[in-house]
């Protein structure tokens, strides 16, 4: 302290306190000056389009990537996208959100699509009042949505028909559990059965044993899964939605039946991804969410400039297996960092 | 203008002083519009934020009034009410105007955005209904009323999650806030305590070094108060009056110490100056002496002359020779005498004087006593004070000769050697003793002792040869002396007078007073 006194009382110490003089006024000129500059309006940039976007709840992993495919283009390009995120198969929010669209004059509308006829006529109210809509993972293909962005659900069953027979070694008897709500595209779900059924019929040891239907949920899988793992002659469980994955790995792991069945999902999600890594569940087949996410934003901006654009866009398939899965997380990482990979 | 001019005329202590206080203040001040900013910053986003709940609420309530009112009209088709519904679908055109839709990207913004446009749809369903109602077209307006319906069910809907998303919102913003808040508090009182604690310690260096040098000036002129002269004040001082104060200082204090150097070497002149004087002083009361001797001897000159030559004249008529040379010598003597020993005489004077003296001396004892002359004629010229060998030739008379039984021998003896002219007076009288001797010598005499006369005669001549030729030219009067046998009386006179010559001079104005 002393010294510091003895240093003050020196030549220099006019130069310290003309150096604090000198950093204070500067900082009382900066914070005045951001005082007033705040007192202004704020001066962001107006949005080039505003989008409107429903589909179901973002506790989804694959609507969550959905989201954050759109978030991304939409930031890049300048546009501001209204999410509102619905429970899975509440067709009547659906409904009501795209009347509120269309009412409110949006710019553009995404939205899940479905065989309802209420919704198809809700979608074409809206394309006839000038707002172009397009349709993601499931398709409204009586409607006169603009676009179709989602991958080809032929080649999904195709795909996931070639991982069971992979996996039982070609000796497959298959139980597939399928999604039973009324919102589910059935046209989109048989042609994927259809594609899954004809490529099992390539080995001619595997055979599909029974198709059970089921609302979305742990609960209600954990109890068809249930039901399979009493039938002794399935070896194979084929679930078409991500939440349908979980639940049959968990009972397979509380029945302590791990190994005796492959099982074969569509849709990753990080806990899908540990029961790969773990071998609970062989394999999986999935759309790429961020490519969807990110396509209908694309698909959407065409049609406001260029009045056009392909009504259907494939976002094509992933498969992860656990040989696979390092890969996969890779390039993943990659995507969500904000990079194409 | 010129007033104000001299308050910005800033140089040297006033800088310094303006400097530090503007730091002190600027310091402080910078604390104050930290605080000032923080809490403007607050205060709008608090603001915002219930701004945000009021329109809102108030979009809330204008919807809600305009589809009552119009349910109203359509049910009582009172021209009152048509007024209501008027008046309210315009208050809510005219709160949704109030904001500048497509502002943002965020969701409230889209969604208050949607409900622009849906309450656009919605009152074109209303107007509509009330158009048909009015034109008396029911099921015409009813179908309009249940669009209306609907459309306000969705706005509500709408409006709902609005809410929602507000109450969210704000609620995170608040917290954010809160948490602001403190922080900014927090920084906020430690900028403040920083802010302080600066200021006092500059305020405390700062006077510390402007009134250092004051208080050294003040210290050092309070020992200059106390004669203490022997300040200097240290020079490395800031470049101000104080520093223009402190060289001036140093400067007096050299030019005092000058000017006290001065009178003391003046008054050391003084001092001199006064023991010369009291040297010429003793030296006239010396005079003095020897001048009342004289005229003890000399009662009334003139009459003891006159009566004197009276006497020889007397001796003439009466061809009484021998008693007219007597009477004549005598009287030589007085006048002698009485010419005074004031101006310097030749030694030939002297001896002259002291042959005369020797002739009355004889005529008074006969051939008791026998004198004898040696005498250098060569150095007769030289000059003597008056009457120094009288004086010396009376005491040998009468202290050594005057009771011995054999025939007494008194002699003059003049003589030149080693540049010095030697005069001894030799008489072969009763001597003097050591002691005795030895007072003389050192000069000592007691001026009470009466019969000291001779003691008196000796100092008297040896100080005013010392006079006459200085102090320091070596033994002026020499006494040898054997009890019994006789004593000698020496002069050692130089033949040149020395650097003394005040007394010379002090003599010569004094013979030339007395001339005129």
């Amino acid at each position: 302290m002393r010294r510091f006194i003895k240093d003050l009382s020196k030549a220099h110490a006019f130069v310290f306190i003309y150096g604090i003089m000198t950093i204070l006024l500067f900082a009382n000129v900066i914070l005045l000056s951001m005082h007033w500059q705040n007192t202004g309006s704020k001066n962001t940039i107006l949005p080039r389009y505003h989008f409107y976007a429903i589909f179901p709840g973002s506790n989804d992993p694959f609507w969550a990537d959905v989201k954050q495919g759109i978030v991304q283009a939409a930031t890049s390009s300048n546009v501001a996208i209204e999410f509102n995120q619905l429970n899975t198969g509440d067709n009547a929010g659906t409904l009501d959100y795209l009347n509120i669209a269309r009412l409110s004059k949006v710019d553009g509308i995404i939205t899940q699509g479905s065989s309802d006829s209420q919704i198809a006529q809700a979608i074409n109210s809206a394309v006839d009042a000038g707002i172009p809509v397009v349709t993601l993972e499931t398709d409204a293909k009586n409607s006169k949505r603009k676009a179709f962005i989602g991958a080809n659900s032929y080649l999904i069953g195709e795909q996931a028909a070639r991982l069971i027979i992979q996996g039982t070694s070609g000796k497959a008897r298959v139980a597939i559990i399928m999604s039973g709500n009324a919102q589910t595209d059935t046209t989109a779900q048989n042609s994927m059965l259809n594609g899954f059924l004809t490529t099992l019929k390539d080995a001619p040891d595997a055979q599909m044993v029974k198709i059970y239907t089921a609302n979305p949920g742990i609960l209600n899988t954990e109890e068809i899964a249930q039901t399979i793992l009493r039938q002794k002659d399935v070896n194979a469980i084929y679930s078409v939605d991500p939440l349908f994955s979980v639940g049959v790995a968990q009972t397979v792991i509380n029945a302590n039946e791990v190994g005796r069945l492959t099982i074969v999902g569509y849709g990753l999600s990080p806990e899908i991804e540990s029961y790969i890594q773990r071998g609970i569940i062989y394999g999986i087949v999935a759309g790429n969410p961020l490519t969807i996410g990110s396509d209908s934003i694309k698909a959407l901006l065409e049609l406001k400039e260029k009045n056009h654009t392909s009504s259907v866009i494939d976002t094509g398939i992933t498969m992860v297996t656990r040989d696979t899965l390092a890969n996969y997380q890779k390039s993943a990482a990659l995507v969500t960092a904000g990079e194409k990979p | 203008m010129i007033n104000l001019r001299k308050y910005f005329h800033l140089t040297g202590l006033r800088r310094q002083l303006v400097f530090f206080a503007l730091a002190v203040v600027i310091i402080l001040a910078s604390s104050s519009i930290y605080s000032y900013y923080n809490a403007g910053l607050i205060n709008r986003q608090a603001n915002n934020i219930f701004q945000d709940y009021e329109y809102i609420n108030n979009l809330n309530v204008a919807i809600n009034n305009v589809e009552q009112d119009l349910e109203d009209y359509l049910a009582t088709q009172s021209s009152y009410s048509l007024m209501n519904y008027y008046s309210a679908s315009n208050k809510l055109q005219a709160l949704l105007e109030q904001r500048k839709f497509k502002v943002g990207t965020d969701e409230r913004s889209l969604q208050l955005e949607d409900v622009h446009n849906m309450t656009a749809a919605f009152l074109t369903e209303a107007d509509a209904a009330v158009y048909a109602r009015r034109g008396n077209m029911i099921t015409l307006g009813l179908s309009h009323l249940d669009q209306s319906k609907q459309i306000a069910d969705y706005i509500h809907k709408v409006m709902n999650n609005l809410v929602d998303n507000t109450l969210n919102d704000e609620t995170q913003k608040y917290q954010k806030l809160k948490k602001n808040t403190q922080a900014s508090m927090l920084f906020g009182t430690g900028f403040i305590l920083f802010a302080l604690g600066l200021s006092i310690i500059l305020i405390f260096v700062f006077t510390y070094r402007v009134t250092r040098p004051v208080v050294e000036l003040a210290e050092a002129a309070q020992r200059i108060a106390h004669e203490d002269f022997d300040v200097k004040l240290n020079e490395n001082t800031p470049k101000n009056e104080i520093g223009i104060l402190t060289k001036t200082f140093n400067q007096m204090v050299v030019s005092l110490r000058n000017y006290i150097a001065n009178m003391q070497q003046k008054a050391e002149m003084e001092n001199r100056l006064k023991e010369q004087e009291m040297y010429n002083l003793r030296m006239r009361s010396l005079l003095r002496d020897a001048e009342y001797k004289a005229l003890q001897a000399q009662i009334n000159p003139h009459f003891f002359f006159n009566t004197l030559n009276h006497a020889a004249q007397l001796a003439m008529l009466e061809e009484a020779e021998e008693t007219y040379i007597f009477i004549h010598q005598a009287s030589a003597l007085f006048r002698y005498s009485l010419k005074g020993g004031e101006n310097p005489v030749n030694l030939k004077d002297e001896v002259e004087n002291v042959f005369t003296y020797a002739n009355i001396i004889k005529a008074r004892f006969k051939d008791r006593i026998k004198f004898e002359f040696e005498i250098d004629e060569n150095a007769l010229l030289q000059p003597v004070p008056g009457l120094i060998l009288q004086p010396l030739v009376e005491n040998a008379f009468f202290h050594g000769l005057e009771h011995i039984t054999h025939q007494g021998l008194l002699k003059l003896r003049v003589y030149r050697e080693e540049g010095l002219t030697r005069v001894e007076v030799i008489d072969n009288g009763e001597g003097i003793s050591e002691k005795r001797l030895e007072e003389l010598r050192k000069g000592e005499t007691d001026r009470e002792d009466n019969l000291n006369q001779m003691g008196i005669g000796l100092h008297n001549v040896r100080q005013r040869l010392e006079i006459f030729y200085g102090e320091n030219r070596g033994e002026l009067l020499e006494i040898e002396s054997r009890a019994g046998l006789g004593t000698v009386v020496r002069l050692n006179l130089p033949q040149n007078r020395g650097s003394r010559s005040e007394g010379m001079e002090y003599m010569s104005d004094q013979g030339r007073e007395r001339d005129a």
